[in-house]
């Protein structure tokens, strides 16, 4: 059976060579017409236009849409006062339910603002039988009285049950004209004809190489995009408009330090060591307010790890760690306005544009799957050394180590997925991932004991709930302990799946060849 | 999926314009409506312009499965289906008469689009014969038209005493005033005497009138051509206490 087609009209004055055409085929009957003004709204990564929901506001009331239908669920007004919105902001119901479930740590962002015009037609066959459906979506954006507003148009055609081959006839004219029903709807439609885009920003590494390609410009090409996705998540990590900007930046940050492991006579000693002290600055400079991020992220969970007895106290250190945390961002926001951090992005975005960033070393040249089989299976042999040797008794520090080197190995892996045909990285990674769930958490687990304790210095002295304060970190210290202990005694049979013959099958297939 | 007969003994009494306009309010409501046409007259597909298929005939229907689903088609109306007829459902009794478990093939037949929809509509041809029977069986709800003359009132009555012989569940028949003129002093007395008689009776009335006798010049339901006459008023009325029974008072489908 046929399915509804989307066909996009860039050019908006096409439409009445569209419809004579139409005009010329069927018998056409107008229906019926609307017009409406509308904010499209969603997070910075697309959550709900990926899962093929529009979310829109008029006047205050915001509606959920889905793709191909007119209808809009009932409205509902956000809580007003936060700098951003979230799910939270919405009254109970089912439009908060789904914000929630799209993207519970992510601000729910505005688009843009159309003005959507929409017209459906009948077309008809023997005896005035409706036989297509079509509607016309029309939006046009920009400021009022624009003298060149932004315009772009669906023509959405729906097929009538019985009907298929008026449908393939209505297809058959479309593509004479030289229209393809493609992907776009009128959100991507109208965003793409102001030169934006929607659901392309994605946290993955996402490079595609060549096996043949030089190791250096292989390289090149991985930094690049890690720069890339930090710049785009910057505006939003200054902004504090919520706390993935800061976390994606970061986490790019620290797979470029780790893309600067390769590059040994690639780069130069000196670049080297200058590209990953800059790095590390970037790092060290957002480890407390990240650190604050993740407990304020954590409170509900810590929450249901103590008493009720212990709340209040609890309640109490969660206020100084926001107000710690407020201080956090001001101070990082005075680091990211200076000199330093200015010059550390341009000077290694310079960098990455000039020449030099494809190496000059002996090993630059070199095809990169070369590097990538030698250096994955070095981490991976690394890995299954590390993990062998640690036993019940050993210190935490050993699963910390192997912690990191699994993480190592997991951006190698990440970087290189492209070289590898089939989807044999894709599964290593996923086995990889098991074990690396468990060893961030004991590590989690590990240092949030640690910062629960730092905490109490923020505790003003002689304050009268320090008390309260004092005996819920304490409480929470052990119950953190205890759970940091379930995941050690988890450790043992994750380490040995991961050690066993069906990784090593995937990682033999990967790293076999020359 | 709920399905409503829309059946009488008598032809003549408004039984197809009350199927096609019920169907038409189910859907407009937001429900998957399918309206199926037993009537090899094929009035209520002539209403929504549909032609069956070359190939579709009695047989192919009573086989249902692929022969059904492929000769399904979509009305000018979002959400409402139509099962056409053809000339060749007079021979239904016929070919229904051959199978085994002859009484309930329609009941079979439908329970295999009954995902697909939430309201199935059957507008029956007139009389009692194996195809009423099996009507009768598959109906969660039978809307029974009356013209209120003493003569329709005996036929309905019949009707009563053929379902009790054949153990159908009499309780699932609802009649409701057809064609009535209120100026006749006899329609408006019959309505009465019934009403007061027969719990099941509806309330809504149709009215006798013209522009209801004109669905067959314009080729629509009243309620989309005219949703604001006095007819289209009267559906949707009626419209409103079978959704009633159907959201409460509905006995649960067999098996």
């Amino acid at each position: 059976m046929h399915k509804t087609e989307y066909y996009s009209i860039s050019d908006p004055a096409r439409l009445d060579e569209i419809k004579a055409a139409l005009e010329g085929a069927f018998a056409v009957s107008p229906g019926e017409a609307s017009t409406v003004k509308e904010t499209y709204y969603d997070t910075f990564d697309s959550a709900l236009y990926k899962s093929g929901r529009f979310l829109t506001r008029r006047a205050r009331r915001f509606h959920l849409r889905e793709k191909g239908r007119e209808a809009a669920s009932a409205g509902a007004a956000p809580r007003t006062g936060s700098a951003y919105l979230t799910w939270a902001d919405f009254p109970e119901g089912r439009l908060r339910d789904v914000l929630r479930e799209a993207g519970e740590i992510r601000a729910i962002l505005p688009l843009v603002t159309i003005t959507r015009h929409t017209r459906s037609w009948a077309l008809l066959g023997a005896e005035e039988k409706t036989v297509v459906r079509l509607r016309l979506v029309e939006s046009v954006s920009g400021e009022e009285n624009d003298a060149a507003p932004i315009r772009a148009a669906i023509l959405e055609a729906e097929p009538v049950r019985g009907y298929g081959a008026e449908f393939e006839k209505l297809a058959e004219i479309l593509s004479g004209l030289g229209l393809e029903p493609g992907e776009d709807d009128i959100l991507s439609a109208s965003l793409k004809a102001r030169g934006e885009t929607i659901g392309t920003y994605s946290s993955r590494v996402s490079v595609s190489l060549d096996p043949g390609m030089p190791s250096g410009k292989a390289i090149r090409k991985i930094l690049k995009a890690l720069l890339e996705t930090m710049k785009k998540n910057e505006d939003g990590m200054l902004r504090d408009i919520d706390t993935e900007f800061l976390h994606d930046f970061r986490v790019s940050v620290r797979r470029s330090r780790s893309a600067l492991t390769l590059t040994r006579d690639i780069y130069t000693e000196e670049e080297r060591e200058r590209w990953k002290d800059a790095l590390r600055t970037l790092g060290r400079m957002t480890n407390r307010l990240r650190d604050l991020d993740i407990y304020l992220l954590g409170k509900e969970k810590y929450a249901a790890m103590v008493p009720p007895s212990l709340q209040p106290g609890l309640e109490a250190l969660f206020a100084l760690i926001a107000d710690e945390r407020e201080r956090a961002f001001r101070e990082f926001r005075a680091f990211a306005g200076s000199d330093e951090y200015r010059r550390i992005l341009l000077s290694w975005g310079a960098f990455l544009d000039s020449p030099a960033s494809s190496g000059t070393g002996g090993r630059a040249g070199k095809p990169v799957i070369k590097l990538a089989r030698k250096r994955i299976r070095k981490r991976y042999e690394s890995a299954l050394a590390l993990g062998g040797a640690i036993t019940d008794d050993s210190p935490d520090s050993d699963l910390h180590t192997l912690r990191i080197e699994c993480k190592k190995l997991r951006y190698y892996l990440e970087f290189f997925e492209s070289l590898f045909p089939g989807d044999e990285a894709r599964r290593a990674i996923k086995q990889l991932k098991s074990l690396q769930d468990n060893l961030g958490d004991f590590n989690d687990l590990h240092v949030q004991q640690g910062s629960v304790h730092g905490f109490l210095s923020l505790v003003p002295a002689g304050s009268p709930s320090e008390r309260d304060i004092v005996e819920a970190a304490g409480g929470l210290i052990s119950c953190l302990y205890s759970r940091q202990e379930e995941r050690r005694a988890e450790f043992a049979s994750r380490f040995e799946e991961f050690s066993g013959p069906e990784t090593k099958d995937l990682f033999d297939k990967m790293l076999s060849g020359n | 999926m709920i399905t409503i007969a829309l059946y009488s003994m008598k032809g003549g009494v408004g039984k197809t314009a009350a199927a096609v306009n019920l169907a038409h309010l189910a859907s407009s409501d937001g429900f998957r409506t399918l309206i199926c046409d037993l009537d090899p007259q094929g009035a209520s597909s002539w209403y929504f312009r549909i032609r069956a298929g070359k190939n579709f005939n009695s047989s192919k229907f009573i086989k249902g499965g692929r022969g059904i689903d492929e000769n399904i088609k979509g009305t000018d109306y979002p959400g409402l289906d139509l099962l056409p007829s053809k000339l060749s459902f007079r021979n239904l009794d016929l070919a229904l008469d051959d199978l085994k478990k002859s009484k309930t093939r329609l009941r079979k037949i439908f329970s295999e689009v009954s995902d697909e929809y939430d309201y199935l509509f059957l507008d029956c041809p007139p009389g009692i014969s194996l195809v009423s029977e099996n009507v009768l069986d598959a109906a969660d709800i039978v809307l029974v038209p009356l013209v209120p003359t003493p003569l329709s009132v005996l036929t309905f009555e019949k009707l009563g005493s053929f379902m009790d012989k054949k153990e159908f569940d009499a309780a699932k028949v609802y009649p409701f005033f057809s064609m009535a003129e209120r100026r006749k002093s006899l329609h408006v007395e019959t309505m009465e005497r019934l009403s007061s008689e027969n719990r099941n009776v509806l309330a809504s009335v149709i009215p006798y009138r013209s522009e209801i006798e004109r669905m067959g010049v314009y080729r629509e339901p009243i309620t989309a051509h005219m949703p604001g006459s006095f007819s289209a008023k009267a559906y949707s009325a009626l419209w409103a206490e079978v959704k009633d029974l159907a959201a409460g008072n509905v006995r649960k489908p067999h098996g």
